[in-house]
This record gives structure tokens, sequence and C-alpha cells, in this order.
């Protein structure tokens, strides 16, 4: 379904995602704590990964 | 058989925003100067390995902030499944920027990823030792850490006797392993810090990482001081695993540079090759490495005619010229590749 045209507006969209991601990150868990809460709560490697804490 | 081409940039960011203004340009340059159309995908995010089986791209860049993630925690499992997903009839080309960070373990990765064109900043007396002719099944070609984009390149700048900063410097605190260039990268802002206060001047400068400036912010204070100081980016000693003698030096022009040529900005530079472009004397004014000669070299920014003739041919030589911007080095490496 996501072939051609629909593959790359589908990563396109995704790619802004992400960016969307990353500008609330370096927003919001510049704060210390909150880095260190997500930090704690985030046991599992792909979710520290995810919410980059690590 | 399709007639545009068609690329795949991966790249690997988690980091601040904005980024710094040429990393962003070396990420998305080939968005606007590729001959064909290119597809962006941020490892960093989970993704599908088979979105790339299925774009089928002509051509795939992995950026050095993919292979970064060689000396972090994230590692480079990210990296391996993206391009284990590559169609084997894909040109696979390779830009890591810090080759004096992990050295091994990017050899290896990049013939285990069967790299076909590796674009290196080494200086081109270094490759046969830091990627060993028998070690290395893909070519080498030199890469600027930075090039000029459309935008830098038809910035306006005032001339330098309008301007209200003496001068300017951004240096991070380098770790003691980086050797005698870390620290000159710290001595040579105080310097000039140092200069600007006894003769009265306006300065701003700061070595400890701090007041950093990102996205447009850096050009600006660039276009608003008269000089810059800098030295050459790199390391003055490599970890002896690597197979190299320890007092190497890895060195290359800094981003910076480029854009200092691009906003006619005297640059009063430590004394060095970069990387072929600049040229001592003709673009900046050099200063020994032990910086006995910085005050001197500073204060031939206060010669308006002078600095001005000198920044005005850095500028036709670097910037005007195209010779170095991103159009025609992505134009260079598509058809180098793509032949």
């Amino acid at each position: 379904m996501r072939r051609g045209r629909g593959l790359r507006l589908f990563l396109r969209l995704r790619d802004w995602g992400a960016w969307a991601v990353i500008i609330v990150e370096s927003r919001l868990l510049k704060a210390p704590v909150l880095r260190r809460r997500l930090g704690a709560i985030a046991r599992l490697p792909f979710l520290r990964r995810w919410i980059g804490v690590d | 058989m399709r007639n545009q081409p068609t690329a795949v940039v991966l790249y690997n960011w988690r980091g601040q925003w904005p980024l710094r203004r040429w990393e962003h340009q070396r990420i998305f340059a080939w968005k606007t100067c590729f001959p064909g159309r290119t597809t962006f995908l941020n490892i960093g995010f989970p993704f599908n390995p088979t979105w790339i089986t299925q774009l089928d791209p002509d051509l795939v860049m992995v950026d050095a902030t993919a292979l970064a993630a060689r000396y972090t925690r994230v590692g480079l499992g990210g990296l391996r499944r993206a391009m284990d997903a590559v169609p084997p009839r894909s040109r696979r080309v390779a830009a890591p920027l810090d080759e004096f960070l992990g050295l091994q373990g990017l050899r290896d990765y990049l013939v285990e990823a069967r790299i076909d064109l590796l674009l290196t900043a080494l200086d081109p007396p270094l490759w046969d030792s830091v990627y060993p002719v028998g070690q290395r099944p893909f070519a080498l070609r030199r890469f600027l850490t930075s090039y000029i984009d459309d935008g830098l390149m038809r910035r306006a700048s005032s001339d330098l006797a309008r301007r209200s900063i003496a001068v300017s410097y951004r240096a991070w605190e380098t770790p003691a392993w980086l050797g005698e260039m870390g620290l000159i990268k710290r001595e040579v802002g105080l310097r000039a810090a140092a200069w600007a206060a006894a003769r009265g001047h306006r300065a701003d400068v700061a070595v400890d990482g701090k007041r950093k400036l990102v996205g447009d912010a850096w050009i600006r204070l660039l276009g608003a001081s008269r000089a810059v100081v800098g030295v050459e980016g790199g390391s003055s000693r490599v970890d002896p695993a690597n197979g190299l003698p320890p007092e190497t030096e890895i060195r290359a022009m800094s981003p910076r540079h480029l854009e200092a040529a691009a906003t006619r900005t005297f640059q009063v530079l430590v004394e060095g090759d970069y990387s072929g472009v600049l040229e001592a004397g003709s673009h900046y004014q050099p200063v020994r490495r032990d910086l006995s000669d910085i005050d001197d070299a500073l204060d031939h920014s206060r010669d308006p005619r002078r600095a001005q003739a000198m920044v005005d041919r850095a500028h036709a030589e670097i910037v005007t010229s195209g010779r170095y911007s991103w159009r025609t080095v992505v134009a260079e490496i598509t058809d180098q590749v793509l032949a």
C-alpha cells in the first residue's frame, strides 16, 4: 500500500514528525529533573532510546 | 530505466534544535542539490528497514551522524538494520567526519556495510595509514567538513569598518585527549579576548562551551565581527589501538572558516593547511602555533584597506567561485558514483 509516492509521502511526514519530537525534546527535556524522572521510569533500553535519555 | 536518480540519506539525530547550521546543511543539502528525488530517514527514531528496500534507491548516503553512533551508547545496531535492507544494486556512500574517534570500529563497519565511496576530511597523505589499502574495498574522495549553501553564497555583508565587534570566537571545553590542538582551541580564544581588553575593543568570546550559537545566530555574529580567530579542527593525539603512531595529527578545516569567508570576516588563524582551501596571507592572517604573534595579527584587522582587501579576495576565490558549494560537490559525487 505504501509503495512509490505513498511511501515517500509517509516517510516525509514521519521525518517532520520526528523533527517535531526533537523540537519538543529540546525545549522540555532540558530540565534536569524531568530528564532524571523519565530516565528512572524508562528502564528498558528501547524506551530510554525512544525518549532520548540515554 | 528511470529518468531521475533517487537517493536516500540516512542520518541519526536526537540532539538539539536548532542544529548547528553546517550540520543541517550537510544532511539536507541533498534535497536541493541532488539531481533527482531524495528521501531522508532519521534512524534515531524507530523505523522499518523494508521502507529502504521498497524505495530501491540508486544511491544511499550515510551521514556522519549515523556513523557517530559507533562511539556512543546508541551503537551501530540501527544503521546495521538500515544498511542490511539496502538493495544490492544501490551505490553506497559514507561520510564520517570524525575518524579520530573509534577508528577501528569505523574501518570494520565500512567493510561490513559494503561502502562504495568514502568521503573523508583527512589529508590525502594520511589515507593509506588510516585506511590501509588492503583493508579498503571502497574508493576514497576528499570531502570538506562543510560546503557553502545557496543562502550563504547570496548573503550580503557590511564593510569591516562598520562592524561593532572587534573579535569573536566560540569553543567548547576541549578534553585533554585531543592533545595540543585541543589546548590551542581554548588558548586562541583567551588570547583574542585579552587583546581586545588591552586595546579597549569589544570582543564576543566564549571558550567553555557556553553561549553556544546555533542556526543563523552564529552567522549573524560573524557578520557583525571585524575579525574571528581560529585553528584547524581535529586532534593531535590518536588512540594507538588504531594502528597509527600516537603523534599522528588529524586535522581539517572547520565549517566556521568557510562561513567566515562567506561573511567577509577577517580570519586570524593558527597556521595550517586548512584542507588545501585557505591560503595563508591571502585568505587569512596566519599566526604561529605558539600564538606569539597573535596580537600583531589581530592588529591587522584594524587596518581597513588591507583587511577589506583580504576578505574580499577570500570571498571571491572561495565563495563566489562556487568551487566549494554544496551544488558543486553533490553533483561531483553523484557523477562519480552513478556514472
